[in-house]
């Protein structure tokens, strides 16, 4: 071998003996390390169960059967009678509180003179399939039950009796299964608000 | 003559080289446990978080698991009152030091009188320190992260000694953002960390989050992890 190549090979192994002492050298003393782990918090979510007596948001009435009974005329719907039913919600199972609402659906055969009321003077109309019509108010977490009471009368003589009697005799008839829509909405209400189990006055 | 003067100068230092690799390699080799982890020799300190290591009553009083006096296991001393543990790298909150409890009490608030049920519209902070009592400097991150069968929306920011370090404001993150980047911590200095979370009322999910409300059954968890590493 030649002396320039024996001068070279010498160098590059010592190179690699350098490199090779270094990277050892670098990784001799090895750093601590620690985790800790393992540690949780953890959430449980309330529950949301807001139920009214029928177990669904919209549901029928059968009027014939919430007539107050002294105003009957022969047992039947008639104009005179009136009466009343009532909405149940609960929120028994539920962990937050709620902002409820009511509304009347479309009802088919109404009788044009048979009125509802949100309240027991009958003077505060509520208006079927009208959105803007509605019974509002706020239940508390757990409150097992709070009836609403939707009130309707058949006036006896309205205005116009020329005109609303035949309407009257003709309705009549269709009255004894007249069957009413109801839609109720519970939205949560927001825990940074304070809640109280109440019907609004509208 | 001169040349052979010259090869056996190489010689020797080829040999001398070759000699201190080979002082290297059964160092770094033969220093390993069975574990796979260095023992270091020397005047150096040995810190190991182990919980399994130690007997250790709810009040925070404990003792080495290892009665040898001589602590042959290197472990930390422990001191009577957990509240003082020094010689150490250690995260607590208000319950104490997390060795100690496995439960924390992030999601508790005042909404539903300090248990840990939520609904959307609650929100609250939570407060936890990370302390370096040990005699070494050490760079650290820490990661949260959540598990759970439901996609509940809960949003969290961080802030560290006062500056937020994730999100900040007006920006909330989802939990898988929860992780900083590496940071470091001297001997003798505390970090302390606050981290909000909140679950908005109205955040346009109604719909999610009313099936939610009406079937979940477990629960929804935030786990924390924390790596620390010497400087």
């Amino acid at each position: 071998m030649k002396k320039g190549s024996k001068k070279s090979l010498l160098v590059v192994v010592l190179l690699l003996l350098v490199g090779v002492t270094a990277y050892f050298g670098v990784n001799t003393y090895a750093k601590y390390v620690s985790e800790i782990t393992g540690n949780t918090g953890t959430a449980t979510v309330a529950k949301w169960a807001f139920r009214t007596d029928n177990a669904a948001q919209t549901y029928t009435i059968d009027l014939e059967g919430t007539y107050d009974s002294t105003s009957l005329v022969n047992g039947t719907i008639a104009p005179g009678t009136k009466g009343s039913f009532n909405i149940a919600l609960s929120t028994a199972n539920t962990d937050t509180g709620v902002n409820w609402t009511i509304t009347l659906d479309d009802i088919a055969n109404l009788p044009t003179n048979l009125k509802f009321y949100k309240d027991a003077n009958r003077t505060v109309a509520f208006t079927p399939n009208d959105s803007t019509s509605t019974i509002t108010g706020q239940l508390v977490p757990h409150e097992t039950r709070l009836n609403v009471p939707i009130y309707w009368e058949w006036k006896y003589e309205t205005d116009a009796v020329a005109t609303n009697d035949p309407l009257d005799t003709t309705d009549g008839e269709a009255a004894k299964t007249l069957t009413i829509g109801v839609t109720v909405l519970g939205v949560q209400t927001n825990p940074t608000e304070a809640v109280t189990t109440h019907i609004n006055n509208n | 003559m001169k040349e052979e003067n010259k090869n056996t100068w190489y010689g020797v230092v080829i040999a001398v080289l070759v000699i201190v690799i080979v002082i290297l390699l059964l160092l770094t080799q033969c220093g390993k446990n069975g574990n796979g982890n260095l023992t270091p020799t020397g005047n150096v300190d040995v810190f190991n978080i182990d919980i399994n290591n130690c007997n250790c009553d709810e009040a925070g009083k404990c003792e080495n698991k290892d009665n040898n006096s001589n602590n042959k296991n290197n472990y930390p001393t422990w001191k009577d009152d957990a509240s003082h543990i020094t010689n150490q790298i250690y995260v607590d909150d208000e319950s104490g030091n997390y060795i100690y409890h496995q439960d924390l009490k992030i999601f508790e608030n005042p909404y539903y009188e300090y248990t840990n049920k939520i609904a959307p519209g609650v929100s609250n902070s939570y407060s936890f320190v990370v302390h370096n009592d040990s005699d070494i400097n050490v760079k650290y991150y820490l990661e949260m992260y959540s598990e759970c069968n439901y996609d509940l929306d809960l949003k969290y920011r961080l802030k560290k000694n006062g500056k937020y370090v994730i999100g900040n404001d007006s920006t909330w993150v989802s939990a898988n953002e929860l992780k900083t980047s590496f940071a470091k911590l001297n001997s003798g200095k505390d970090d302390t960390y606050i981290l909000d979370w909140k679950w908005e009322y109205e955040s346009g999910k109604d719909e999610k989050d009313t099936y939610i409300g009406e079937n979940m059954s477990d629960t929804y968890k935030l786990k924390a992890k924390f790596y620390f590493e010497q400087v």
